[in-house]
């Protein structure tokens, strides 16, 4: 039984968020502001925690910093504010995930599960690290027995999407063109072949990503190419 | 009246009537200064002179009368000077015999009662000068004033330029001012008698006493030293000299240096006497000169102190020795002085200013009286045949003459007709008729200061050559041909011809008011006002150049002028200085110019790369580039001030928006989460179910809606950051496509795309650009007909790169592509579809913000979508 900790100003909406996790079988606990979340965090055991940013007396983003101090409970920021620089504030104080509102309930509680899921199992998936694996953030690629695992979730990926992403996670932070990654992949010179590639791409964000529109492993650069971000 | 004056006056007929008039009239003048030239040349100057009733064509006789006058006047000195009985004298009376013959003379002199005595007359005593008077004797020849002044004319440099009709007589007078008779007798008669004392007394006299005459014997002296070739013992004149003179004489030292300047080629401006020595130094040369005994000039080139002191020796001795002359020095002075009268007679090349006053040593005028007398018959037989002669080539020479007066008036008559005619030709030249506007010809557009140069210099040139004509003429008329004559004289008229043209031409500007304008000057002045007068502190440092410069110059010039003079003048020196002065604080002045002028490009450089808040440093003076780098910094203040409140803006709409888009994403959020709860409920009825779906399509709609119009508020806001890249447009669209290919599947559309990567690089934000993609590969998706072919097409239109896509519409597009890029606008029209309408309106404002452009075109069902984005400079990544 995980317990989390949703800490939202907007009561209508920490109900609902109440109502869904309760559904799906989690404790919830619930802080108005970053003050009581602190509180909360300091009085009871947690596992995860929904963080608002516009709060009241002290706000997500403070509050964040604060609890990444002393705890690594993963922290997904739910917030309205959109903005690039926003995400990456959020997450460069410490959170985990970023999801905007208003969300979509289904991918909030897919986020979840893979939070609770890394955080939980992390130690069992230490323990399967070989020579042969390919780790970036939650995504794990066994090059021996070709499996894909996100967040300890096996994906299953055709032999042409495990070779890209394998090819971009081996080299992961680097950008690769399309006829970069065709020939690596194929082993042919390409020509006239670039739809293949970004189809792929396109197929194996679906498969692996939460939401495909906002990827957080396979990443485009536009005009240029793709890469797996190096978390 | 009036009218029809003008309009003869500016007819063109008066014009050339008037300038072939011009031509003409010249033409006729030199026409007839050649006949006066002929006719002047026809004329025998032989028997020209003056008047009939003189003698002057019996050249036979007037030369006897100037040899008989020579005598006598030789006679006379010689007579005086030597012992009545000496050879000389007697050679001298005989000579006086041969000459005078036919004549007869008289030499009287006043007595002490002031009536004249006869003191000598023909020594054909047969002759009794008493019974001739002068005047009898002159009779028809000694015709007053007319007589002396033209005798003197053929007797060169003659003896006497007065001659006093009432006294009869003639004497020396101005130029041989004291060339007179007194005390010849006693003085010359003292000097050549035998008697040593008397000479004494009169070589003192001479030498001492009498100043005027001292420098002149003095001279005389030295002049016989020196130059007459013919003083067999130069030791004894040098004798003469030490004892007379002093070493220190002005005369013997200027004629020293004379003598050195001749024989050694120095130049007698560096030559310095030395009166301890006796020597003369030469800077030039280092040389020291000096007399040796046999009175030729040698030098040392070194001068030992041994010498010196011998030198000094020599020189102190002799100032101090006062020896009396010797007889033989006394006879040689004496010599010398008898010469020295003779110097004029004798035709020696000497200088008049050693002879007269030499002539002064002999007296004064009154006292002697020369009479030449000639008999009437002997005149009469000369005479009349020269007479006949004469009488005979005058009339001819009457004739020639009045004809030549005949032409001279012409002459006249017609330079006053040509003088109108120019006048005319003034008045109406420049005028045409029927316009009062000034016609210039070709040589107007000349400069005026050249046309007046030229006119000056014609007239010049022109005067000139006829007075180079004349005096040539007078000197060998021969020289001059006729044709000669005629090619000078028609120089001479094409010269007048073209200066009169000028002449109009000037007038036809001062006419026309462009005189000034068409001149060199002008010209400057009205470049120079454009140029000069323009600012303020241009002007002030213009003048202030002008003065200085002038000024400067102007010293400078003075200075040079009197180092001419002077070849070290301190007046140049202190220019120099001045120039010095001048150099340096211009250097320093454009040192502190050039260093502030450095500082506020640096400061303007610097806020120009966006460093705002620079000063540039500034001090309190008034100087313009202080005062221009203040201002500066005050412009800098209120540029910074600008980007203050432009940042301040921008960040307050960023946060309005991002505030508003918070507003309205809460409750929103809070919408779509319970639509999402009902729905996960078993509601009853199943209506209630059919309204949850609209809810849960209507949020979700909402929801995109939402987003699009903050997007579009922040692409148009400017609040939109923007990152530039060189990025692939083809990769770009593959990418593109890729991430629709889904959708585009779905649609069942096929879509070409032409765009290689790696051909078309472009500077533009690869997010937005994306962003402009997905609206409108997603209006592709959504509009373009099921089962068509999409085209994507790139083009290089120099500094852009042009995207096309072109699509085929499902529905007909019944509205303009103006109305279509409008926000909320939909070609379907019906807004039951997902969409928000904003698509191609965010488009737009992102590649707006990009530097590029969008647009669409519709041509019947064919949507062309258009999107141009900067081209990246360098094709290579």
């Amino acid at each position: 039984m995980y317990r989390i900790l949703v800490c939202e100003d907007e009561k209508s909406i920490a109900d609902a968020l109440e109502i869904y996790l309760t559904n799906e079988g989690y404790e919830v606990l619930r802080a108005e502001n970053g003050i009581e979340a602190l509180e909360t965090i300091k009085k009871e055991e947690l596992h995860l925690i929904l963080m608002d940013i516009m709060m009241p007396k002290m706000d997500g983003i403070k509050a964040t910093m604060r609890i990444r101090e002393e705890k690594n409970i993963p922290i997904i920021i739910l917030s309205a504010k959109g903005e690039d620089y926003d995400k990456v504030l959020g997450l460069n104080v410490g959170a985990d995930d970023y999801v905007t509102k208003p969300f979509n309930p289904l991918e909030l509680l897919a986020r979840v599960k893979s939070q609770l899921r890394r955080y939980t199992n992390l130690g069992g998936i230490a323990e399967k690290t070989t020579d042969n694996m390919v780790r970036t953030g939650g995504l794990e690629i066994d090059l021996s027995t070709h499996e894909v695992f996100v967040d300890g979730e096996q994906k299953k990926l055709t032999p042409v999407e495990f070779g890209i992403l394998s090819f971009l996670a081996q080299n992961a932070g680097r950008v690769y063109s399309i006829h970069q990654i065709y020939e690596a992949v194929w082993n042919e010179p390409s020509v006239n072949t670039e739809n293949t590639v970004s189809v792929h791409i396109r197929r194996i964000r679906e498969k692996i990503e939460i939401n495909a529109k906002e990827p957080k492993y396979v990443k485009v650069v536009w005009g240029v190419g793709y890469k797996v971000e190096k978390i | 009246m009036d009218t029809k004056w003008k309009k003869f006056s500016r007819s063109l007929a008066v014009r050339v009537i008037l300038n072939g008039l011009m031509i003409g009239c010249i033409l006729i003048e030199m026409m007839l200064c050649l006949k006066i030239y002929d006719t002047e040349k026809k004329i025998d100057k032989t028997y020209t002179y003056k008047h009939a009733d003189d003698f002057y064509g019996n050249t036979a006789l007037q030369t006897d009368i100037i040899d008989a006058w020579e005598e006598l006047f030789e006679f006379v000195i010689a007579s005086n000077c030597q012992a009545k009985d000496s050879a000389n004298a007697k050679e001298q009376e005989r000579k006086l015999e041969n000459a005078i013959g036919k004549f007869q003379y008289q030499l009287t002199m006043k007595d002490g009662n002031g009536k004249d005595k006869t003191i000598s007359n023909c020594v054909n005593t047969s002759h009794d000068l008493n019974t001739f008077p002068i005047y009898n004797l002159y009779k028809g020849y000694l015709n007053g004033d007319t007589y002396i002044k033209d005798w003197t004319n053929y007797y060169v440099d003659s003896y006497t330029e007065k001659y006093e009709k009432d006294k009869g007589y003639a004497y020396m007078d101005e130029d041989f001012t004291n060339f007179t008779w007194l005390d010849i007798n006693s003085i010359i008669n003292g000097l050549c008698q035998e008697n040593q004392a008397y000479s004494q007394y009169v070589a003192e006299n001479i030498v001492e006493n009498i100043q005027v005459y001292k420098d002149t014997i003095k001279e005389c002296l030295y002049y016989f030293y020196y130059d007459d070739s013919n003083s067999n013992d130069k030791t004894i004149t040098n004798n003469i000299l030490k004892k007379l003179y002093s070493s220190m004489d002005k005369s013997f030292i200027s004629t020293f240096k004379n003598r050195i300047a001749d024989e050694y080629l120095e130049d007698k401006e560096y030559l310095t006497y030395d009166k301890t020595t006796g020597l003369v130094y030469s800077d030039d040369t280092e040389c020291y000169y000096y007399m040796s005994q046999d009175n030729s000039i040698k030098c040392y080139d070194e001068l030992t102190p041994k010498t010196r002191s011998r030198l000094e020796k020599e020189m102190d001795e002799q100032d101090k020795k006062q020896e009396p002359l010797t007889k033989e020095e006394k006879n040689t002075l004496i010599e010398t002085i008898s010469k020295a009268i003779y110097i004029g007679d004798n035709g020696l090349d000497s200088d008049a200013q050693i002879l007269i006053p030499i002539a002064a040593v002999l007296g004064t005028p009154e006292e002697y009286t020369m009479y030449i007398g000639v008999d009437d018959a002997l005149y009469q037989a000369t005479q009349a045949v020269y007479m006949d002669q004469y009488s005979v080539t005058k009339e001819k020479a009457d004739i020639i003459e009045k004809q030549e007066r005949t032409y001279i008036f012409t002459l006249l008559g017609v330079l006053v007709f040509l003088g109108l005619v120019v006048l005319a030709l003034l008045y109406v030249c420049g005028r045409k008729e029927g316009t009062e506007e000034i016609q210039y010809l070709a040589i107007d557009a000349w400069y005026t200061e050249i046309q007046v140069i030229f006119i000056i210099l014609g007239i010049i040139a022109g005067i000139a050559c006829m007075a180079m004509v004349a005096d040539a003429f007078s000197y060998n008329p021969l020289l001059f041909s006729k044709e000669n004559v005629l090619i000078v004289l028609m120089a001479l008229a094409l010269t007048a011809i073209i200066l009169i043209e000028f002449l109009c031409s000037i007038v036809r500007k001062i006419k026309g008011g462009i005189l000034f304008r068409q001149s060199i000057l002008g010209r400057m002045l009205s470049v120079g006002q454009e140029k000069l007068y323009y600012g303020k502190t241009s002007k002030r440092i213009m003048f202030f150049y002008l003065v200085v410069g002038g000024a400067w110059l102007f010293f400078e010039y003075v200075g040079m002028c009197l180092s001419v003079y002077d070849s070290e003048h301190w007046l140049l020196i202190f220019m120099q200085l001045i120039l010095v002065f001048l150099l340096a604080s211009t250097a320093i002045f454009l040192h502190r110019y050039l260093h502030q002028w450095d500082q506020i490009r640096n400061g303007v450089k610097r806020i120009k790369a966006g460093e705002i808040n620079y000063q540039i440093p500034t001090n309190d003076s008034k100087k313009l580039l202080n005062l221009f780098a203040k201002d500066i910094n005050s412009l800098s203040e209120g540029l910074e001030n600008a980007v203050d409140e432009m940042l301040k803006s921008e960040k307050l709409k960023t946060e309005l928006i991002s505030n508003v888009s918070h507003d309205i994403k809460t409750p929103l959020t809070s919408i779509i989460t319970y639509v999402d709860l009902i729905k996960k409920e078993d509601v009853q009825p199943d209506k209630v179910k059919e309204y949850v779906e609209v809810l849960d399509q209507k949020s979700q709609r909402l929801k995109t809606l939402t987003d699009d119009l903050f997007e579009a508020a922040k692409a148009t806001s400017g609040v939109m950051k923007m990152e530039a890249t060189q990025i692939d447009l083809g990769s770009l669209v593959n990418q593109a496509i890729g991430e629709f290919s889904e959708k585009l599947e779905k649609s069942d559309l096929n879509v070409r795309n032409n765009i290689e990567s790696d051909s078309f690089y472009v500077m533009a934000d690869g997010k937005l650009t994306w962003r402009i993609m997905e609206n409108l590969l997603g209006n592709v998706s959504k509009y373009a007909l099921t089962g068509s072919r999409v085209y994507i097409d790139a083009t290089d239109t120099g500094n852009m790169i042009s995207l096309t896509i072109k699509n085929i519409s499902n529905t007909e597009l019944n509205i303009s592509s103006e109305e279509l890029m409008e926000r909320f606008t939909r070609g379907d029209q019906s807004r039951n579809t997902e969409g928000s309408g904003l698509g191609l309106n965010i488009a737009q404002s992102l590649a707006a913000l990009q530097g590029g452009e969008f647009h669409v075109e519709i041509d019947g069902d064919l949507f062309k979508a258009m999107l141009e984005l900067p081209k990246a400079k360098t094709d290579i990544i």
